[in-house]
């Protein structure tokens, strides 16, 4: 019989490998433990919360729609056509008498919104109908395009071409487009550009009473054209509105020349330009920091013979006068230019306009004159005004 | 070289046999040892009990060994403090005192920041809020609200300018000594460079400030 000698655990290879490592285990169990089971304490702070204003300080400029000429003693209205209800239509070429992919009517929107909000309720909205004349038709809308003005971008479009949306011969037919899917930003509403393409039954011209862009950001507001390229022939005509920009070129469609000569010798106050910026559209609550107002101007002609065509100007809030820049003698008046080709800029901080309502109404009243005098003999002639643009700058915030 | 041959019935009675006789041999050993300690304790306990009965003396000692504790406390905090609305390049100062009141010391200290509600603000980590911690080597001077604070003594920064969240966020220079106060003043910065796109945004940030024990010592 075999007798198997009983070896202590201890002295058993694989019992002894087992236990090293299980000590290994257990070693570095311990270590760890006591590396990371120290005392540890904590104290919690806030909450403290953080929020940003509404709307952000910053500048916003603008431009008046509404330009009234008093240049003769009685004011006549020249305002922009697309901006207002007010029977003075915007008049386009000859449309085809069906729909064509190279007719439309283009508008570019001015640029005042403050950036980064959201919109709602956006709409464009126009009013236009045929332009009549023998053998006129209807006007009709087809297509609408909503698109980024700066590049081109199409970013949806409104089709009608199943059942075009047609005036009734001259009379005008309102159409208020929801464009809220594609202008969700003020950044895009600043940046927009709405083409329209149409015809009319006849192939006669349309009449635009007004074509507009509004909507909300804690207000409403109204956006303007800048500029339009009428292609309804086919073949595109770009102008600017006038006062839209500081253009120097003096090229017909970007000046505004007043309609007669400014007095001699004295301001009359019943003979100027008012500009009404009525559509700043800033929000309720909103801190106005500062109004800036710049005019930029020259001479129709040289007045000669040491003559020099001076101004000063009022600010109004509706009917009542906020303040007055410069006199109405050559020595204190705001500014004199006597050239017919170097543009004076004249651009003035109007401190007293710090309330938003004051801001949302402002409308300029900007009184001429050629010093010492004019007309007659050796005198210096009479001449008009010539505006380049008339901008108005707003800087605000929103809590 | 050495052969080995296997073993015969008769070697194997032989080798037990010699195993038992080894065995008996190992008991008995065994058996002189323990006799021969039961003899030396005897004596021991007789001598013992020889000198007892002459003279008597004891003592008794008592050792308490207690833990100690760790605690960090705010006994003044503008944490809770919020800014609104704020405009890019605006600045947000809140003090805050964090006292070791325990007994034993840190070794370091972190800072753990999230924010609940979340916006912009605080996950745009370069144009949302920046957050700076400086200490005072005494209490901050408070202006405001909106508080702004001076120190009086010479400030060291405990945190340099980062984004504002974040977990386990190291600081330097505390002085982390049981029953000790630090002056902290903490401060977020709304960066200039922050767009539109920040406008109208609201987040609620809190802070919790953690700390380790010192190293372990021999006591």
């Amino acid at each position: 019989m075999r007798i198997r000698s009983r070896r202590p655990w201890c002295e058993r290879p694989s019992l002894r490998r087992g236990a090293a490592v299980l000590g290994s285990a257990l070693a570095a169990f311990v270590v760890t433990s006591l590396a990371v089971a120290g005392f540890t304490a904590s104290r919690t702070g806030g909450p403290m919360s953080v929020t940003t204003k509404r709307i952000f300080s910053g500048p916003r400029s603008t431009y008046p729609g509404d330009l009234r000429d008093a240049s003769s003693g009685a004011a006549a209205n020249k305002t922009d056509q697309l901006d207002y209800d007010d029977a003075t239509p915007a008049v386009t070429g000859a449309w085809a008498s069906a729909f064509s992919a190279s007719r439309f009517y283009q508008i570019d929107f001015n640029s005042p919104r403050p950036g980064g909000l959201p919109t709602s309720s956006v709409n464009f909205n126009i009013k236009y109908a045929s332009k009549g004349g023998g053998g006129s038709g209807n006007a009709c809308i087809y297509k609408i395009e909503v698109r980024r003005a700066s590049n081109d971008s199409l970013l949806g479009t409104l089709d009608h071409s199943a059942s075009p949306l047609c005036s009734t011969g001259t009379t005008y037919r309102v159409v208020n487009e929801d464009i809220s899917a594609y202008v969700t930003s003020t950044d895009i509403a600043n940046d927009l550009r709405i083409k329209v393409f149409g015809y009319e039954t006849g192939a006669k011209a349309w009449n635009i009473e007004y074509a507009t862009v509004t909507g909300t950001s804690y207000s409403s507001w109204t956006l303007f054209e800048a500029t339009v390229t009428d292609q309804s022939t086919g073949a595109a005509t770009t102008t600017t509105w006038a006062l839209a920009n500081a253009e120097g070129t003096g090229a017909g469609a970007t000046i505004y020349t007043d309609t007669n000569n400014w007095p001699s010798a004295n301001p009359s106050t019943s003979r100027y330009l008012q500009f009404t910026f009525d559509h700043a559209d800033l929000p309720a609550g909103a801190v106005v920091q500062s109004v800036t107002l710049k005019n930029v101007w020259r001479d129709s002609a040289a007045p000669g013979n040491g003559g020099t065509l001076c101004n000063y100007f009022d600010v109004y809030n509706g009917a009542t006068l906020v303040e007055s820049h410069g006199g109405n003698t050559q020595a204190t008046a705001l500014s004199c230019n006597n050239s017919a080709t170097t543009w004076q800029t004249d651009t003035v901080n109007l401190t007293n306009v710090d309330t938003v309502a004051e801001a949302n109404s402002m409308t300029i009243k900007v009184y001429y004159w050629i010093a010492p005098l004019c007309g007659g003999g050796q005198n210096p002639s009479c001449v008009k005004s010539v505006t380049d643009q008339m901008q108005a700058t707003f800087t605000y915030y929103l809590d | 070289m050495t052969s080995v041959n296997p073993p015969t019935r008769d070697g194997l009675a032989a080798a037990g046999a010699d195993n038992k006789a080894i065995m008996r041999r190992a008991s008995f050993r065994a058996r002189k040892i323990l006799l021969s300690l039961a003899a030396l304790g005897a004596a021991a306990s007789i001598a013992g009990l020889g000198t007892f009965a002459t003279f008597t003396s004891s003592t008794s000692t008592s050792n308490t060994i207690a833990s100690g504790t760790l605690s960090l406390t705010a006994p003044f905090s503008r944490l809770g403090t919020g800014a609104s609305p704020i405009a890019p390049g605006d600045t947000m100062q809140r003090a805050l005192d964090l006292s070791y009141s325990g007994t034993i010391s840190f070794a370091s200290a972190t800072l753990t920041t999230s924010a609940s509600p979340s916006s912009l603000l605080d996950t745009d980590g370069t144009n949302g809020l920046q957050i700076a911690i400086d200490k005072c080597s005494q209490a901050w001077t408070e202006a405001g609200p909106p508080y702004t604070y001076t120190c009086g003594g010479s400030i060291s920064t405990v945190l340099a300018t980062r984004a504002l969240i974040g977990s386990a966020i190291a600081l330097s220079n505390l002085t982390l000594t049981a029953g000790s106060t630090d002056h902290l003043r903490v401060t977020l910065t709304f960066p200039s460079g922050a767009d539109n796109t920040f406008q109208n945004k609201s987040s609620t940030v809190s802070y919790t400030f953690s700390g380790s024990q010192r190293a372990a010592t021999d006591q």
